[in-house]
């Protein structure tokens, strides 16, 4: 049996309601675990163990030390680090076990805190999985919680298929995949980016659709699951309207033991639930391309 | 004093001279010199904050850069059946009629224009905007267009589109070549653009410029804010060759070339920008220039690989040029009008050749337009 995670907690309400310096003191302790995490992370990449807490243990990450504001600008010109090409990526540090000329095939695009990966590195054990984050605290936080996790769970080589790395999937996905490479894409719980004008950073707009149709091998699925009944309802749209896709039957959906995980694994997914919120799921196929 | 000519642009027989100024697109003919005008873009300045704004809109213009504005480009069709010019303030698409200069149509794209090409028979024009999106239009249904076009795009880059191609594979199939500010080089089909069939990876920075190899359609050079050529077997997504001019150039290179940051501190080293690739057409011959610089770089294509055949200094930095046959046009900053130089074989040789000049009067710095503007699509890294 694998050990879960024990942090699943919603930290929002942590800071909320502080005095001034608690808050301040909070900060404070936020920037020193930071990095002493920054440090262990480096250490652990550089494949030097890190200091053995006194029980042995390597603790998992605590969330409340990596918040960061909920949104990032998909346009802006972040100082991300991304390969040239596919061919010029090292997944050996990203997957240390990684069997010779094994490739990702399973993307999470805006992971976040990294529920969905954890759920699926034991369902899809045979496969590598990689989870794309733009915030930076968000990234290190579940960098963090696979290092925890995989130490934690060494005997079994538990964790060994899932990882994570800071990236802008609008821009750079054909940088880190090749034509065909995937065969499941989810987007789970994207940011719903309300406002009219903001439309177009949203994660599932027609002309994104073909770079997907183009990373994603033809019978993969796109995932994508939503509490923002207009986000699902403008996916679907785009996703349908694209030659390139067509949409899973609700049989099919409820055949996919990945629809199920989704539902009740992502972070996002069991904050609406606790809310007793609605969760929208359309999974769509990725057709074959057309003679021409 | 009269507005230099920021683009200048030949007729493939060497005998017409199409140029933009500010916002006027002049027509030359070199054999009488003979000389027409149209106004195509209205007159505006970004900066100048409208009464009634609220504070925030006026804040926001406040820290614009002052832009004046222009043409952004001048073209021939392939076909050579109409001008292409693109505005900035107006976001449009202007056709002309290449003979009368007369506009056959404005029309206005949701977002500002930065690259546009056309198909070999000029049936289709294809535009790529600021925001990365690419439309693919028949002309047939631009000229039907009232005011606005509304259609939807045919593909989209998440970054600023900075050059379109259009190149057919050996069954005469056309694909949309596209690159952007973030490295891409982008190939799909052509009107299915939703199908990608392939990247060209290699770039550091931003892509300016895209050339089908004239001799050989199957052949694609690039360039932009890297030191190098690039060689592509673009079918395939496959370099072939990258040939680095920072040797040939080094000596042309000035503090124009050295970027100082927010907080002042200099780059070590000069920035090449690559800001125009052209072709001598039917001929092995490339010419390039690398912004803010007195040289142009002509190269040779032997046996399938790029060679610099030579380099030629011009007067002063060249702001654009234009090449047809043996006839090298440039505007050169600080002189009045254009230059006309003879290219033999490789070799750029000063000519004698009297060239018009157009009038496109302004009256003090403010009304001209940043002439060397492709450095400011190099990528200045935001956490």
């Amino acid at each position: 049996m694998l050990k879960r995670d024990q942090s699943e907690m919603d930290i929002e309400a942590e800071t909320a309601n502080m005095g001034k310096e608690e808050k301040e003191s909070f900060v404070h302790k936020r920037q020193k675990y930071r990095q002493e995490q920054e440090e262990k992370r480096l250490a652990a990449k550089k494949g030097v163990s890190f200091e053995q807490p006194e029980d042995g243990e390597i603790k998992l990450p605590k969330k409340r030390y990596y918040r960061q504001r909920a949104h990032s600008n998909p346009f802006s010109d972040h100082q991300l680090e991304y390969p040239e090409s596919p061919a010029d990526m090292d997944w050996d540090v990203l997957y240390p076990n990684r069997k010779e000329g094994q490739k990702v095939e399973v993307a999470d695009i805006g992971c976040g805190f990294g529920g969905l990966l954890v759920a699926l590195s034991p369902q899809l054990p045979n496969q590598l999985i990689l989870g794309m984050e733009i915030r930076v605290q968000v990234t290190n936080y579940v960098e963090d919680r696979i290092v925890a996790l995989r130490h934690q769970n060494k005997e079994t080589d538990g964790y060994q298929n899932i990882s994570v790395l800071r990236g802008n999937a609008m821009k750079f996905l054909p940088n880190f995949f090749e034509k065909g490479q995937l065969s499941k894409i989810f987007f789970c719980f994207p940011d719903p980016h309300f406002k009219q004008r903001k439309h177009k950073a949203r994660i599932v707009t027609t002309t994104l659709c073909s770079e997907y149709a183009y990373v994603v091998r033809p019978g993969g699925i796109v995932y994508t699951i939503t509490d923002v009944k207009d986000l699902h309802e403008w996916m679907v749209k785009h996703l349908a309207a694209h030659p390139l896709f067509e949409r899973l039957t609700k049989e099919e959906e409820d055949a996919d033991p990945c629809v199920a995980t989704m539902l009740v694994e992502t972070e996002e997914g069991k904050k609406v639930a606790r809310n007793e919120g609605d969760k929208f799921v359309a999974c769509f196929r990725r057709k074959e391309n057309p003679e021409w | 004093m009269k507005h230099p000519y920021h683009i200048v642009s030949l007729s493939p027989d060497g005998k017409t001279m199409y140029a933009a100024a500010a916002r006027q697109v002049d027509r030359i003919c070199l054999e009488t010199g003979e000389c027409k005008s149209t106004v195509v873009e209205e007159s505006a300045t970004r900066t100048t904050t409208k009464t009634g704004d609220k504070p925030a809109a006026a804040k926001r213009t406040k820290y614009l850069p002052t832009s004046v504005s222009h043409v952004r480009s001048l073209q021939l069709s392939k076909g050579g059946k109409y001008l292409l010019a693109t505005t900035d303030e107006t976001k449009s698409l202007v056709l002309l009629d290449p003979t009368t200069l007369e506009v056959i149509k404005k029309v206005q794209y949701p977002k500002r224009p930065s690259a546009v090409a056309t198909d070999k028979e000029d049936l289709n024009i294809v535009l790529g905007d600021k925001f990365g999106d690419v439309y693919g239009e028949s002309v047939e249904d631009l000229l039907k267009v009232e005011g606005e076009l509304k259609d939807e795009p045919v593909l989209g880059h998440v970054s600023m589109l900075t050059a379109l191609e259009l190149g057919y594979d050996s069954k005469d199939r056309p694909y949309v070549i596209s690159a952007d500010r973030d490295e891409h080089i982008r190939i799909s089909r052509f009107p299915a653009s939703h199908v990608i069939e392939q990247f060209c990876f290699g770039h550091q920075q931003f892509v300016s410029s895209l050339l089908i190899n004239d001799l050989d359609a199957s052949i694609l050079f690039s360039a932009g804010g890297d030191d190098e050529i690039f060689v592509w077997d673009w079918l395939n997504g496959k370099q072939l060759q990258k040939l680095s001019l920072r040797e040939h150039v080094e000596s042309y290179l000035n503090e124009a070339h050295i970027y100082v940051d927010k907080k002042g501190v200099a780059t070590t080293h000069k920035e090449i920008t690559v800001s125009s690739l052209q072709q001598i057409k039917d001929t092995p011959y490339l010419l390039v220039n690398v912004e803010s610089t007195n040289a142009i770089i002509v190269l040779k294509i032997v046996d399938n690989k790029l060679e610099v055949a030579s380099v030629f200094a011009t007067e002063a930095h060249v702001i654009s040029f234009s090449v047809a046959g043996n006839l090298l046009v440039t505007s050169e900053v600080g002189s009045e009008g254009v230059k006309a130089y003879t290219i033999t074989d490789g070799v750029v040789t000063k000519s004698d050749k009297e060239i018009p000049f157009g009038s496109c009067e302004y009256e003090d710095d403010s009304e001209l337009i940043s002439l060397f503007s492709t450095k400011s699509l190099r990528k200045r890294g935001e956490f």
